[in-house]
């Protein structure tokens, strides 16, 4: 249809209007529009992505030095390896409150109940002086201290007096491999024989050892009062109270030799708790989580597979559980073909309720993408190629946003000896391949819901960093009119295959099933349910719901 | 594109604030009068012009330079207002076939003479949105009625209906009008 004139002239009136430089009031925009502009315009590309960098990079830290220095990994070690030093290799009146408590205990009970006819019997000076040193953190080649040895700026002296006597806190430290064998030993009996104060010991000097920290001995001997004359019952109360099973019950068997050698005990009286004696002997394996106070305290339990250093890395495939998406309009259609991803997640344990997961993954749709054109045929527009007519058409494809799109040429060729009748109805249909790719970096929380050996559910929150791309492959062009020839496509703009994200980052939730295959390997099945998840085109569903199947390996 | 244009849309890329602010000022008039066109009054123009300009700033980087950038800004502008009367569900087309198409051609009367383009504007936005759509498209922007079709998801023959009653709507104003006065 051909403009007539005077629609030519509004056509010119108009454009020319555009441009002209004065203006009314009513032909102006109000005067604080480019403040609103402005305040809904996003902060610069470069600083969001730093800030979004920065704060990335922040989390990450800050989760690896959770990780690292305050999460205590979980461990299948021996309470014995992990305990506090047992009484034989501590003096009693050097020994910290609470070990001197748990040490004793059963001896304070004891003595509780005959204060009055058994007090006294021992003063402070008839203790047994007994000094262990932490060998690894002093001279490493050299012999490691005896015991009643006192260490004072390299040199080393024996107290005379144990109300005087200093020695460093280091030697509170049990030498591990000492307690490890010693409280493996079936025999209760000392290994070290308690050596008194005034017993003659051997002396060396110690030329490493610089740093000497001191003890007050006056407050050395206010944390027990070994005679239990002062007020043997409160104290027995509230060190009963601060009892844990398994060091009582190694205090009471396998170090119970010097204490009960060395502390008034009542005859006829009971000794450690009833409970103590059904606890297991010192020196066999138990999980640390035993170590609550009653059995329906402990902790749920833990499958293997996560018990060692707390690491785990998973493998995984993934797959879309939503219907195949697909959007249409009269011009053009757009559906799903294919989901697909996989990728590694890293996991670290931290204690038997929470878990950080920190990984990677990679996911692709395919979808294909029909656009059709309608075009009348006009040979008055073609081109003589000589034995070709050409006829060209520019097309426009809204395809791949709502904003973005593709202006591309296409030229028909045709035979001029076969007529083709003006304003023929060509249709001209694109067949195009697109591929979405996304790069996911998720950071996930979870906790267990529930476990029975070898199961486990459990389920998280998180987020994840997306970055996402598209290509396209021309797969096909047809018309619909026989005669033609498709000689080029050209594309005047091509499709850009970056894709703008106002918002890189989605948050995530799910559940997870854990099966333990053997020692350190489970499968698992993840379902997870992301509300804003990117997406090719704007018309498409943004809600993702993947379902993962992988393989986890245990450290 | 000038070479101003090409420093001004890299500190535009930048985030330079004072360089977003050069470009609003030079193009928010001719862009303002194209967005008059497409709303039904002057608020409504200002949201169309506010929203283009976000998209421009958004799409700045897509901009190769190899075209005037008025004219890049004129159709994403376009697009914007086309955008935004679809999501208002205001862009309502019957759908008319093509024989019926060809006869509202065939009777169709020329536009009378343009005098006062203030009330011009005013009646073109008086019209139904659809109308007024498939109007500053094919008479003002220039499209095919091909073109119109794939850019509204219409057929060509609800394009060419879409005209013929805008012209008949505005003539009727128009000749009511000239009456009056």
């Amino acid at each position: 249809m051909e403009k007539d004139r005077h629609t030519e002239d509004w056509a010119k009136r108009l454009r020319e209007w555009e441009q002209n430089p004065g203006a009314e009031p009513w032909e102006r925009p109000a005067a604080d529009l480019w403040d609103k502009v402005a305040a809904d315009l996003p902060a610069p590309r470069r600083r969001r992505r730093w800030r979004l960098g920065g704060l990335l990079l922040v989390g990450v830290l800050g989760v690896a030095v959770w990780l690292f220095l305050a999460a205590e990994p979980v461990t299948n070690e021996p309470v014995a390896d992990r305990s506090v030093p047992t009484t034989k290799e501590l003096p009693v009146g050097q020994r910290p409150a609470a070990v001197v408590a748990a040490s004793a205990a059963t001896d304070l009970v004891a003595a509780a109940a005959d204060k009055n006819s058994k007090t006294a019997e021992m003063p402070q000076e008839d203790l047994p002086l007994t000094f262990t040193t932490n060998p690894s953190s002093n001279n490493p080649g050299s012999r490691p201290p005896q015991t009643n040895e006192l260490v004072i700026a390299g040199t080393q002296q024996t107290p005379r007096n144990p109300s005087v006597a200093t020695t460093a806190l280091r030697s509170d430290l049990p030498d591990p491999k000492q307690s490890k064998q010693e409280n493996r030993r079936p025999d209760p009996a000392p290994v070290s024989p308690a050596v008194k104060a005034d017993e003659p010991v051997a002396h060396e000097p110690v030329t490493a050892v610089t740093e000497t920290l001191l003890n007050d001995s006056a407050s050395v001997n206010t944390h027990f009062d070994p005679t239990g004359t002062t007020d043997p019952i409160g104290i027995a109360d509230s060190t009963t109270q601060l009892l844990s099973f398994p060091q009582a019950a190694l205090t009471t068997s396998s170090a119970g030799g010097e204490a009960q050698q060395k502390l008034p005990a009542a005859e006829g009286t009971v000794r450690r708790p009833a409970i103590a004696a059904a606890l297991p002997t010192p020196g066999i394996s138990e999980p640390h989580s035993l170590a609550a106070a009653t059995p329906g305290d402990w902790p749920v339990f833990v499958p293997p597979a996560r018990i060692r250093s707390g690491w785990s890395i998973d493998a995984f495939l993934m797959a879309d559980l939503q219907p195949t998406q697909q959007t249409n309009t009269p011009t053009w259609r757009l559906q799903q073909q294919q989901h697909r991803g996989g990728g590694l997640q890293l996991n670290k344990q931290l204690g038997t309720r929470l878990s950080v997961q920190l990984g990677g993954q990679y996911q692709q749709n395919t979808y294909r993408a029909e656009s059709r054109f309608i075009r009348l045929f006009d040979p008055a527009q073609e081109q003589n190629n000589g034995a070709t007519n050409t006829s060209t058409f520019n097309l426009t494809t809204a395809l791949v946003s709502s904003s973005g799109s593709s202006d591309e040429e296409v030229k028909l060729d045709r035979d001029p000896t076969r007529p083709i009748p003006l304003d023929r109805r060509l249709l001209i249909t694109l067949n195009d391949e697109f591929k979405f790719t996304t790069y996911s970096f998720p950071i996930q929380l979870s906790t267990p819901l529930w476990q029975s050996y070898p199961f486990r559910i459990s389920a998280f929150v998180g987020g994840e960093l997306d970055i996402s791309y598209r290509t396209r492959v021309r797969k096909s062009i047809q018309v619909s009119t026989p005669g033609f020839t498709i000689r080029r496509l050209e594309n005047a703009t091509p499709v850009s295959n970056r894709i703008r994200q106002d918002n890189r980052f989605h948050v995530q939730a799910g559940a997870r099933v854990d099966v333990s295959l053997a020692a350190q390997w489970s499968l698992h099945l993840q379902y997870q349910w992301q509300p804003a998840a990117p997406r090719l085109q704007d018309q498409l569903a943004t809600v993702q719901t993947p379902l993962r199947l992988g393989l986890s390996y245990a450290w | 594109m000038a070479a101003d244009d090409q420093q001004l849309v890299k500190a535009c890329l930048r985030g330079n604030p004072r360089a977003q602010r050069q470009l609003y000022e030079q193009h928010k008039l001719p862009l303002f009068r194209l967005c008059l066109r497409y709303a039904r009054d002057h608020q409504e123009a200002e949201d169309f012009l506010h929203d283009a300009f976000l998209v421009i700033f958004r799409d700045l980087g897509q901009f190769r330079g190899t075209g005037p950038l008025g004219g890049w800004m004129r159709r994403l502008t376009i697009n914007v207002a086309l955008q935004q009367l679809r999501k208002q569900r205001r862009l309502l087309f019957p759908e008319t076939d093509l024989e019926q198409a060809a006869d509202i051609a065939a009777v169709e009367e020329d536009l009378p003479p343009l005098h006062d383009l203030a009330q011009v504007i005013a009646h073109i936005q008086a019209l139904p949105a659809g109308y007024r759509a498939v109007f500053n498209l094919f008479v003002v922007e220039g499209f095919s009625h091909q073109h119109i079709a794939d850019q509204l998801g219409i057929s060509v023959g609800a394009s060419k209906s879409q005209l013929s009653k805008a012209k008949a709507m505005l003539r009727g104003i128009l000749k009511s009008k000239t009456a009056v006065s």
